[in-house]
């Protein structure tokens, strides 16, 4: 009996013993980690940061489905490619971008696996992602130059991703400044946080203005530490973008050229960028290194390219004839392109295609020389313009001349009509071929397009009853997905979705 | 478990107490049943407190004070008996007229289902030890009302998923909690050996399952294994072979001439009604366009014709003639016939009364029905318990299990996926390849080549989206498995005893319990370099490891004492729960062929780690009060702390209260005969369900799997809400349960209502703001229903005995009530909608087909402006954008009633069991019917219904015309098949050779038996199974087994 109690006493007080353990109650992941402890200072801000970037090239997050051809702004870029009139797919493959091509995603805006969802919702997130660090601004510590590094980015993907939010669900900015575009978010994010209703174009290109410029303030004198950052030449590479599509041509020049010089760049010699696969080349201003333990494997660019592995073999990639006509016959750009397999591509492939590396290129200078030789020949000052086309050009084939003058542009993007204008567009378009997301220069532009099957398109992708030929037209503007009137109280279905009609 | 409890008292409340001898008795209990001796009954002198129990042989002596000569015997099971005590007495004991008032094992203890105040059903060893089922979960199916069980993959070595009444949740889980020996579980069901299980019992409401709190909202299943019996050790050794076969019917398609005609019809129609070509002209260029479409002439099985001439031109009709050079069938190509399955279980238990022990150790290999699928099983147990003093007793059991699982890797909607692949290819398509005159070809070593479907000297490969793809190459080429190792102990030590002598201790009892369960994971994933989706990168091997260690440390203060009539029961009890899971894995691609190992790989594709903890801390405790065995009352009280939400809000209280009447056990009923028990009982509860899918529900995470490049990178993953808690579960149950006509006739029937409320749902923010949700306590659902239990004794004689049993269960789900903002969540073709059954399908409408060009019809309204259907407004269109806007809601899977009907038949030695179940009602929407009616690729093939279709104008049918992939189609009621099911599931056959015979050759008992698992099913639809999941849908997925075997146990 002496026995019993002892024990039950000893007992009794194992028992208060284990009760005390309340503080184990409070669990954290090993694999996520609380956002108060990342905005601290800007050295650690730079962790959430760089996962932006990563998601900026990673499928899997932005969908509910369809991840093949959701991997980020290389998928987006590949997207209004094949939209457009250059870029041809030509067989439908495993369907991925298929249906891109042949216009026939705007009604699947109730689905969280299509293009409209996928569209919105990633750069939305990236929104939310900066606009945390942008809220840090005030109470961030470490070193000025750091900072400015850290915030100026931020602003510098919000001003993308609202510009490129308003390309994809609204029509072009100029002669429709007052029509619907997207809601405008420049705080964080909290479950308080309530849906906005639509802003107008004009409206949304102000805050891009205002973000973009603040990011230029930030980040010039700052270091780009490296190339997937959105850096000053990049960001004044995106300022110029932004201007062209506004159809400020001073900007467009200014920052075009601006971007040139901050760049360091050079441009590239084709035996030498043919691949299109690493951030390393001299004329790459920004994109993504690939490592294999990051690569998106089927879930990647170059798996859609790569004509020799991967979804590209049953879904070729290939050039308009009419396009590839237009390159002279010694332009070194002929390789980019074989005649005898239906003019398949041959300017992107894995670096190593074991291993499915291959780096995304988001923006190379040659661009800025196109954007600044336009903007120019838009000023009227044709000698630049012809500087900068040349500039470019004299690397692609040495006897390159340019005679032309006038900013006459054809009706459809098949019209020629002989203007200097044309001629730098035209260059543009075979040098950025596969790169640009097309649709948003026919788009600014306002030309139609008509696709061929004289130009090597397939029937599938003909389009005859749509009305391409309209640069008005609502085929190219999204469709808002479901999810958004779900849970936005200030926007119906009813009243603030996009012609979900061609026009 | 009170056996064991009687005997425990029995040893110690009368064999330490003296003397004041006046006669020595002696004698021995022996079942009449049986003519066994009865070990450990309680032989007691009434009016006296002097007793004791019977030894291994049954015997007894004892002294009987002067002036008492009257022994009471008594024996759990058995009836008690009065008699007058004198020298050498033989007392036989017949079984209890009670014997269905089973103990059941119940939360923290055991309870007689008489009077229990809760709902709580039981499968006892016998229900399942013959039949061959590798996860003792399937055994639940049919021998519990209220539980609804999917057939599970036919994979060895899983396990089904099972509902206990309804659906409790949306977002969270909605899995019960699995509870063995007392210790909640988190191994994998499989480790567990189901001959080692004594009982399963699933404990169906709040005052059966409140004191598990936080996890007992969607039910417990308690599973108790086997203990030692003390008297002379039982050498049992069993073993079993079986086959099996696949347990549902092919999906009936088309053949090969078939299909080439279907497919030229679709070629047809798509020249004539999409690009406006005249008939004439339509079937000229569809005729033409065969081959380019079909993979040219390589593919063209019929040798004497060529794609361009193998429809005739006159009828439009394939050739009567065609000779066709092969015809293989790819799901035949991957599948074993008669896949062999052996068992062997081998244990011993025995001891004294005092101590006692099971050993047992279990073996298992089973094939699958997909070749090199298949499942081995290593197990070993020991139970010891021992009740070293009259105060103190103590028990360990450790169970150890090793198993490795083989199986294939690509399932679900993959397209690599076997049962996609091999079950709906284009049957034009061989599996082996061939050559131009259709012979099957051979490398230089005599080996049968695969069709890859890689390019043939025609320089054209297999058309359609597979290309380098077999779905046996595949199965022989790659390899994925999965090795556990799992160990489990369960210990405990109790003090205190029912002793009149510890005075004001009596009954009082300090228990301390620990159990754990660790598990590994050694899962292993190939893909070969020869072909596939991985031959580009050089193979891929992904190696992970799993380690989970559990453990559940209680201590519980336990008093019961009787004050005449009255008794009372009362469990104070503090708990600690602590699981911790650690994930390990890498990959790497460019292998060494044939060495399965990262090390010789030169490319990393992946490699990744965490830890997930999970506590909870608990207090808890229950009264039990009952009046002279007529009315019982029960309450209960648990408290959680747990780790999954925020430190503020992380404590929730749960409770419940119970009372049942034993109404037979009035005055007034005692007379009445045919009436042997009669219970009416009613509890309500709160119970709570914290599983949320994550650990970190509350809070505001960056996903740090986003480095970019060599810098560490992290991406917004969740907002936080730091309200965010349990769903709660107000849980109503009333039943009534009755014996008749001398346990010749049992039935029960109860009613149920459960509400979730705070249920767990993503609640919406507006997409733009970059997060689709956040975790919010917003839902309520309801889940009510019905249960009955019928079974009886039609014949019951000393030789002849004839059980049958009936049991049914009817549930109705709503959705009560989801966020403001979206009041509906559409996933496909189901909704889950206020107002409607979880899952509810909303979809189009067929009317028929258009007579005039074979276009699908669809019924279409219009809408008021709540959306709503304006009455009289419908009529039939072929605009599906219309029909699409005009959804119908169209029921859901949930059945009108589902149960089984069993019989059993004992004829002397000879035992016949029969278990069928079946469902009426509910819908299924089957995709894979859906998918091969209309096509999506040309590497698919047709469902026979298809041949039904529309061909020419005047043609009356609801098949519309043939397409591939016809984007302008909509999802119809076409594919909603009738649920209801028959199915039998199990019969098993045993004799136990005559006592004669073997006792002669030194055994105890010899049974040999047979049993056929998942006999026959009875469906509306070939192909499809009606119990694939909970929501109604089908998927490309291993099918289940029907399994044969015999087997052979012996005793001794």
């Amino acid at each position: 009996m002496k026995n019993l109690f002892k024990y039950s006493f000893i007992l009794m007080g194992m028992l208060v013993m284990a009760a005390c353990s309340e503080d184990k109650l409070e669990t954290q992941p090993t694999d996520s980690v609380s956002g108060t402890t990342l905005f601290s200072d800007a050295k650690a801000a730079m962790v959430p940061l760089n996962g932006l970037y990563r998601s900026m090239y990673t499928s899997g997050w932005s969908t509910t489905g369809n991840t093949h051809q959701c991997f980020g702004i290389s998928a987006y870029n590949l997207a209004a490619e094949v939209m457009g009139d250059d870029f041809i797919m030509g067989a439908q493959g495993s369907g991925w971008f298929w249906f891109d091509a042949a216009y026939n995603v705007k009604s699947r805006f109730t689905s969280g696996a299509w293009r409209s969802y996928d569209l919105w919702y990633a750069h939305y997130t990236w929104i939310a992602n900066v606009n945390y660090v942008i809220a840090a601004e005030e109470t961030m510590g470490g070193a000025t130059e750091d900072k400015n590094y850290v915030i100026g980015q931020a602003y510098a993907v919000r001003a993308y991703s609202y510009f490129m939010l308003a390309q994809w669900f609204s029509r072009t900015y100029k002669g429709h400044e007052s029509e619907p575009c997207v809601p405008l978010y420049t705080e964080p994010t909290f479950k308080t946080t309530t849906g906005q209703p639509r802003s107008t174009v004009a409206q949304v290109y102000e805050q891009i203005d205002k973000d973009i410029e603040k990011a230029l303030t930030l980040l010039k004198g700052t270091t780009l530490k490296n190339k997937s950052h959105l850096g000053y030449a990049t960001a004044l590479g995106i300022a110029s973008r932004i201007a062209l599509v506004k159809e400020d041509w001073a900007n467009a020049k200014k920052y075009a050229e601006e971007a040139i010089a901050a760049s360091g760049c050079a441009v590239g010699d084709v035996a030498a960028i043919t691949g299109m696969n690493s951030v390393e080349y001299n004329d790459v201003m920004w994109g993504a290194k690939i490592q294999s333990d990051q690569a998106g494997m089927y879930a990647s660019f170059f798996a859609h390219m790569d004509p020799v592995v991967a979804y590209a073999q049953r879904a070729p990639k290939q050039i308009s004839i009419y396009l590839y006509q237009k390159m002279g016959e010694k332009d070194a750009r002929r390789a980019w392109w074989n005649p005898a397999e239906n003019y398949l591509q041959k300017k992107f492939s894995f670096s190593n295609a074991a291993t499915w590396e291959g780096d995304y290129i988001w923006m190379r200078v040659e661009e800025m020389y196109f954007n600044a030789a336009e903007a120019a020949c838009r000023l009227g000052d044709e000698a630049t313009a012809k500087k900068h086309l040349t500039a470019v050009m004299s690397k692609r084939d040495a006897g390159y001349k340019c005679e032309k003058s006038g900013t006459a542009l054809g009706k459809l993007t098949t019209d020629d009509t002989g203007s200097l204008l044309e001629e730098i567009l035209i260059q543009k378009r075979i040098e950025l071929w596969g790169e640009m997301g097309r649709t948003f220069d026919i788009r600014r532009l306002k030309q139609g397009f008509k696709r061929d099957s004289a130009h090597g398109w397939p029937s599938g992708l003909l389009l005859p009853n749509r009305p391409t030929t309209n640069p008005e037209n609502y085929m190219w503007v999204l469709t808002i997905p479901q999810a958004e009137f779900d849970g936005n109280e200030n926007m119906s279905v009813d009243k603030d979705q996009n012609n979900t009609k061609d026009e | 478990m009170v056996k064991r409890l009687s005997l425990f008292l029995a040893a110690f409340l009368f064999t330490a107490i003296g003397a004041m001898a006046q006669m020595q008795v002696s004698g021995t209990v022996v079942s009449q049943d049986d003519g066994e001796p009865v070990v450990g009954a309680t032989v007691m002198v009434v009016g006296t407190s002097v007793g004791t129990a019977t030894n291994v042989d049954g015997k007894f002596t004892l002294t009987c004070p002067k002036g008492h000569e009257l022994l009471r015997i008594t024996y759990v099971g058995m009836e008690p008996i009065e008699v007058t005590a004198r020298p050498n007495m033989r007392i036989l004991l017949t079984s209890d007229k009670q014997a269905l008032d089973e103990v059941i094992v119940v939360a923290y203890g055991t309870a007689k289902k008489t009077s229990f105040t809760g709902s709580a059903a039981n499968v006892n060893a016998k229900d399942m030890e013959l039949r061959p089922v590798t996860s003792a979960v399937k055994a639940l199916e049919g021998n519990v009302s209220g539980v609804q069980v999917t057939s599970g993959s036919g994979q060895p070595g899983s396990s089904p998923v099972i509902r206990v009444r309804g659906f409790g949740s949306i977002n969270a889980s909605s899995a019960p909690l699995y509870v063995v020996d007392g210790i909640p579980y988190d191994g994998n069901l499989a480790s567990i050996n189901p001959a080692d299980i004594e009982s399963m019992t699933v404990l169906k409401d709040a005052s059966a399952g409140a004191l598990y709190g936080a996890r007992g909202a969607n039910g417990v299943v308690m599973i108790t294994t086997k203990q030692g019996k003390a008297g002379k050790a039982n050498v049992n050794w069993r073993s079993t072979v079986g086959w099996s076969n696949r347990a549902i019917k092919k999906y009936d398609h088309v053949n090969q001439q078939e299909f080439v005609q279907l497919y030229y019809e679709a070629l047809r129609n798509d020249y004539q009604f999409n690009q406006g070509l005249a008939l004439a002209d339509a079937e000229a260029a569809a005729r033409n366009a065969l081959g380019d479409e079909l993979g040219g002439e390589y593919y063209n099985p019929f040798k004497n014709y060529k794609w361009n001439e193998i429809i005739d031109p006159a009828t439009g009709q394939v050739r009567t003639d065609a000779q066709s050079a092969w015809d293989e069938d790819w799901m035949d190509a991957v599948l074993r016939k008669n896949a062999f399955r052996h068992e062997h279980q081998f244990s011993i238990d025995g001891g004294s009364d005092k101590t006692k022990y099971m050993l047992s150790l279990g073996y298992l290999n089973e094939n699958g029905l997909l070749e090199t699928t298949s499942f081995q099983r290593y197990t070993a147990r020991t139970n010891i318990d021992s009740h070293v003093t009259d105060w103190f007793k103590a028990n360990l059991s450790t169970a150890l299990s090793h198993s490795r699982s083989n199986f294939s890797d690509y399932d679900g909607t993959s397209t690599s996926n076997v049962w996609y692949t091999a079950q709906f290819i284009n049957p034009l398509f061989p599996v082996y390849l061939k050559d131009e005159k259709g012979q099957t070809m051979y490398d230089d070593q005599g080996n049968i080549l695969y069709d890859w479907g890689e390019a043939r000297p025609d320089g054209r490969t297999r058309p359609g989206s597979m290309s380098d793809f077999s779905s046996l190459g595949m199965l022989m080429l790659d390899d994925a498995y999965t090795k556990r190792d799992a160990a489990s102990v369960r210990t405990g030590v109790q003090f205190g005893g029912d002793a009149p002598r510890f005075g004001w201790l009596q009954g009082l009892k300090f228990a301390i319990n620990f159990g754990a369960d660790y598990s590994s994971a050694n899962y292993m994933r190939y893909m070969n370099s020869e072909h596939g989706n991985q031959k580009n990168a050089g193979g891929l091997i992904q190696k992970q490891n799993g380690r989970t260690l559990s453990y559940t440390f209680n201590q519980l203060l336990t008093w019961n004492r009787s004050f005449g009539s009255h008794n009372i029961d009362v469990l104070l009890g503090h708990e600690w729960y602590d699981y911790t899971y650690e994930y390990l894995g890498a990959g790497k691609t460019s292998l060494v062929s044939g060495i399965k190992e990262l090390r010789p790989g030169t490319t990393l594709y992946d490699a990744d780690s965490y830890t997930d903890k999970y506590r909870i801390n608990s207090w808890l405790s229950r009264i039990n009060y009952n009046f002279a065995d007529k009315y019982y009352l029960t309450a209960s009280f648990r408290q959680d702390a747990s780790s999954r939400f925020y430190v503020d809000n992380n404590t929730g209280t749960f409770w419940s209260i119970g009372a049942n009447w034993r109404v037979s056990n009035e005055k007034f009923l005692q007379n009445v005969k045919w009436l042997d028990n009669l219970s009416f009982k009613i509890s309500y509860g709160e119970q709570g369900n914290d599983n949320l899918g994550t650990y970190y529900a509350w809070q505001s995470l960056y996903n740090l799997s986003y480095a970019n490049g060599n810098a560490p990178g992290g991406f917004v993953s969740t907002l936080e809400n730091k309200e965010v808690s349990w769903e709660k579960n107000g849980n109503l149950n009333i039943g009534i349960e009755g014996t008749f006509l001398n346990s010749r006739l049992h039935a029960s029937i109860e009613y149920f209502n459960k509400k979730t409320t705070d249920m767990l749902l993503n609640y919406p923010m507006a997409l733009s703001t970059g997060f689709t949700g956040y975790s919010a306590n917003v839902g309520n659902m309801r889940n009510q229903g019905w249960e009955f239990e019928v079974s009886g004794y039609p014949v019951k004689t000393k030789d002849f005995e004839w059980n049958v049993a009936w049991m049914g269960s009817i549930l109705n789900n709503k959705v009560l009530k989801l966020t403001a903002e979206s009041p509906r969540i559409v996933s496909g073709v189901r909704v889950i909608e206020e107002g409607y059954e979880l899952n509810t399908f909303l979809m189009a409408k067929s009317a028929g087909v258009d007579p005039l060009t074979g276009q699908q019809l669809y019924w279409a309204y219009e809408k008021d402006d709540d959306g709503n259907m304006k009455p009289g407004t419908e009529y039939i269109t072929s605009d599906y954008a219309k029909a699409n806007a005009s959804k119908y809601y169209l029921g859901s899977r949930i059945p009108d009633l589902y149960g089984s009907l069993s019989t059993a038949l004992n004829y002397k030695n000879l035992s016949l069991s029969i278990l069928t179940t079946y469902s009426l009602g509910g819908k299924i929407y089957d995709s894979n019917y859906s998918a091969h009616m209309d096509l999506w690729y040309n590497s698919s093939t047709w469902n026979r219904a298809a041949l039904r279709r529309w061909q020419k104008p005047g043609d009356i049918t609801d098949v519309p015309r043939m397409a591939i992939a016809d984007g302008n189609q909509l999802v119809t009621d076409r594919y909603l098949i009738d649920a209801s099911y028959f199915a039998i599931k199990n019969i098993t056959l045993s004799y136990m050779l005559p006592q004669l015979w073997v006792k002669k050759v030194g055994l105890g008992n010899v049974r040999v038996f047979t049993s056929m698992d998942n006999v026959a099913l009875f469906t509306h639809l070939d192909g499809m199974n009606p119990q694939y999941n909970f929501g109604g849908g089908t998927d490309y997925d291993y099918v289940p087994n029907k399994t044969f075997t015999i087997g052979l146990e012996v005793k001794f």
